[in-house]
């Protein structure tokens, strides 16, 4: 087990580095324009005012050597200024707390709604509960993002005002909890699919039969035997569900006025603000692995037949 | 049994939702008399900065036009006038003498006296500070000193030689050259004064501004700043008791930071937003029906045209260039892709600017096809046409409508070309690389018409990618800046805009226009020159 982490925890570092540098390529080496220009936006820069931005951010030094500076400085946890001279450590760690009550509320939404009506599902597989869901599942999937959340906010944030149409800064619960919901049910019926197939599987499989004839409960055979065995695949899919959420979901956060990870990434990649979209990305490339870190150890407990060398 | 409960577990979620729809509040507000304490609330997005030397976009500058108040504002005529100085004068349009009114104070109690506005555009005119206004202080003597042409040496002065105090009250500002708008230049925001308190210490020289001072910025304007800047959330802005010009009416305001203008205009929907500045676009079609006569709109300084590259032989000829103005219907552009949201322009300055006459483009721009087609051929015009534009600005409607136009009625071949962003546009243009025609937009830095002749038309204009040059045009702008009173600089410039009429350097297409709404709480919102909602005059009744 412990060996186990510390290899894991080695490749990390080596993922680490490699996303970093294509980022780091990406958003600096050409391809986004004049980062210059486009913080001036569409008035002219003058050549003093360049040179010494340029002279500010080290955008002359040859690419390796920014590079390496940037992997150093990050070593001290310092992931250097935007372009509009703020750090870009504060504004991670300000929006970060936001991303996260979003994701929490979404994925919960997910558990609670999938997981239930997916066992549900299961155990009828083939009944009317089952056809409907699945009915209902597939148009809510069906719709995208760019739809849903809005006509969501003009029904129940502006017409029926239940929730608030928008977010302030810090957002509180309440603020988010429609947000939440909506980017939650996007996942709701996937959720719902993993576990009914599962369910229903397992419901066929030799350890349930023993158990059955064993004339252990019902209850029990369903909510111990059955549930647990069925997890596995809900856990892989919620892990990387999460540690796409902290991702930032942009087109929500966006509409809601949500100050998160997802509304700074676009703000600063529309911007062409480099140090922040680099910044943002390799926090956001540790914490991806993190979590996919922690669902692999929780295999070992949903089925003690894994083992980690 | 089993799964009853869990179908219990499940619908109590929704159970709770439904309960919560009954109790939704029930919103009411009575329009009663106006509150002298109510408090606005703004949206804007982040700023970049507030520091009046360093603040170039509208949120910031919205920010500061509450904190701080002008030399000199403007009056229904778009002409200036006086706030915090007493006097602006000259008798050769070179030397101006400023002088302030007694008795002005800022927010943290000191005097506002000569110093403050030297050392202000001192900090802002020297190089090595990188302010987004530093362009402004040019015309100064002196500026030349302080941003050297190699930018990586150090200047070789700190403050500029123009500026001269004469005693605590009055100063002088000596120019380069004559220019007779200088006092319209003065109601921009990079003019405001800075207290003593903006920088570490007054006697320094290079000046060096205390790093925390744009987190709080101290002015002498109308409102004074409470607490901090912060960041993306809200800025809040209360009375300044002390003020000595014309007070508000309101007791404060509370600049409230969208990341998006859609979520911005869902809040002023829902009433908890009581100004929006600008209504998102895709909401245009039904803002009627939303907000009914709480929409407005007013002329804005924008101007879209479409440019020329002169130096290209295919369109170095006039005649080419008339004849396709005049194969674009701009009303209907104007009506179809922009729901009217924009006004068709037939003139090169804009309405918003003294000076300003309606159809100078005359015959060239009106909508004229059999007649566009025969003097096209007839010129000898290109047979395939590309319009360049950026891809970031939504564009690309407008551009491919105007090319189905130019097909359609002069029946040659036209494509819109999109570049990612509108500084690689521009970078091509200055490099005289192939761009066809392609798109340009000027927002106004003061109003005056010269502001929208010299820097795109003059034959070293900071602005002019199209390779224009004109003596007469060039001679007729430098006697404007030399005339002795506004009207005579007005004539001079009507004048240089009529040449423009004739050699058709670029198109003019549509001008900018404020659609603005407002809360039921709020009334006389009004939009100033500036883009900016003037919190002078709105007025508090929710």
């Amino acid at each position: 087990m412990f060996r186990y982490i510390v290899r894991r925890l080695l490749q990390m570092i080596l993922v680490f580095i490699g996303t970093t540098f294509i980022v780091f390529t990406l958003m600096f080496a050409g391809g986004e324009g004049d980062p210059i220009q486009n913080l001036a936006g569409e008035r002219p820069v003058s050549a003093i005012q360049r040179a010494q931005l340029e002279q500010q951010f080290h955008f002359n030094d040859p690419f390796l050597t920014r590079y390496w500076h940037y992997l150093t400085d990050l070593l001290n946890l310092d992931l250097g200024t935007s372009l509009t001279g703020r750090p870009v450590w504060d504004l991670i760690t300000e929006r970060f707390p936001t991303t996260l009550m979003l994701a929490s509320i979404a994925i919960l939404v997910t558990i609670v709604f999938g997981i239930t009506a997916g066992v549900i599902a299961g155990i009828r597989r083939g009944g009317i509960f089952d056809n409907i869901t699945l009915v209902v599942t597939l148009i809510i999937i069906g719709i995208p993002t760019v739809v849903l959340a809005p006509i969501g906010q003009l029904l129940f944030g502006i017409k029926w005002p239940i929730f608030p149409a928008t977010a302030n800064n810090p957002a509180t619960w309440y603020e988010l909890l429609l947000p939440g919901i909506i980017l939650g049910m996007l996942s709701v019926a996937t959720a719902m699919r993993l576990t009914r197939a599962s369910v229903s599987e397992n419901l066929r499989a030799d350890f349930v039969r023993t158990a059955r004839s064993k004339g252990i409960p019902r209850r029990r055979v369903i909510g111990v035997h059955v549930l647990r065995n069925s997890l596995i695949p809900i856990v892989t899919f919620i892990g990387v569900e999460l540690g796409s959420l902290m991702g930032g979901a942009i087109i929500t956060e966006r509409i809601f006025n949500i100050t998160g990870i997802g509304n700074l990434l676009y703000k600063s990649l529309s911007l062409g603000d480099a140090p922040v979209v680099v910044g943002t990305v390799s926090v956001l490339v540790v914490v991806f692995l993190i979590a996919n870190l922690i669902v692999d150890l929780l295999y070992a407990v949903l089925d003690p037949r894994i083992r980690y060398e | 049994m089993q799964v009853r409960r869990l179908a219990a577990w499940a619908a109590l979620p929704l159970a709770v939702t439904l309960g919560l729809t009954a109790c939704g509040k029930s919103g009411g507000s009575d329009t009663g008399s106006t509150n002298p304490n109510g408090v606005v609330s703004v949206g804007i997005a982040e700023p970049k900065h507030l520091i009046p030397t360093n603040t170039a976009e509208t949120s910031g500058s919205q920010v500061l036009a509450a904190l701080f108040a002008p030399l000199v504002d403007f009056d229904e005529a778009n002409k200036p006038y006086e706030v915090a100085a007493q006097e602006i004068s000259t008798t050769d349009n070179k030397t101006w003498t400023i002088k302030l009114k007694d008795g002005w104070t800022f927010h943290n109690g000191e005097p506002v006296t000569a110093d403050n506005y030297i050392n202000a555009w001192n900090y802002g005119a020297y190089a090595p500070n990188a302010q987004d206004n530093n362009y402004f202080f040019d015309k100064i003597e002196g500026y030349a000193a302080l941003n050297p042409a190699d930018a990586t040496t150090t200047p070789a002065a700190s403050t500029l030689s123009g500026l001269k105090k004469v005693d605590d009250k009055t100063f002088t500002v000596t120019l380069n050259a004559p220019f007779s708008e200088f006092k319209s230049l003065l109601g921009y925001t990079a003019f405001y004064p800075l207290p003593k308190a903006a920088f570490t210490d007054v006697a320094a020289s290079p000046l060096v501004l205390n790093k925390d001072f744009e987190q709080a910025p101290v002015g002498n304007g109308p409102f004074k700043i409470k607490g901090a800047w912060n960041h993306d959330s809200g800025i809040e802005v209360e009375k300044y008791d002390a003020f000595a010009g014309t007070k508000p009416s309101i007791g404060g305001a509370n600049f409230k930071i969208y990341q998006n203008d859609a979520a911005e205009y869902a809040d002023l929907q829902a009433n908890n937003l009581d100004v929006i500045k600008q209504i998102p676009t895709d909401s245009l079609p039904t803002v009627q029906g939303d907000l009914g006569d709480r929409y407005q709109t007013s002329p804005a300084s924008t101007l879209q045209v479409l440019a020329f590259p002169t130096f290209d032989p295919r369109f170095s000829k006039a005649e080419v260039r008339k004849a396709i103005s005049m194969a674009i219907d701009r009303e209907e552009i104007v009506n179809k892709v922009f729901q009217g949201s924009q006004r068709a322009a037939y003139s090169f300055v804009s309405p918003v600017v003294a000076g300003y006459r309606d159809k100078t483009c005359g015959a060239a721009c009106e909508f004229n096809p059999t007649e566009a087609k025969k003097q096209y051929e007839a010129a000898g015009g290109p047979k395939s046409l590309n319009i360049t534009y950026n891809a970031d600005g939504g564009h690309q409607a407008w551009v491919d409508a105007t090319c189905n136009q130019l097909k359609t009625n002069l029946g040659v071949d036209c494509v819109g070309t999109p570049e990612p962003k509108f500084a690689d546009l521009l970078t091509k243009a200055k490099a005289k690389k192939d761009v066809g025609m392609f798109r340009m937009g000027w927002v106004m830095d003061y109003p005056s018409m010269e502001n929208y002749l010299g820097p795109l038309y003059s034959t070293n204009g900071s602005s002019n990618y199209y390779g224009y040059s004109n003596p007469t045009f060039d001679n007729l702008l430098k006697e404007g800046s030399a005339a002795a009173t506004q009207d005579e600089a007005i004539k001079k410039y009507q004048a240089a805009e009529d040449l423009l009429a004739q050699d058709l350097p670029v198109l003019p297409l549509r001008f900018g226009q404020n659609s603005f709404g407002h809360s039921t709480k709020v009334k006389d919102v009004s939009i100033d020159l500036f883009n900016r909602v003037d919190l002078n005059k709105i007025q508090y009744v929710g």
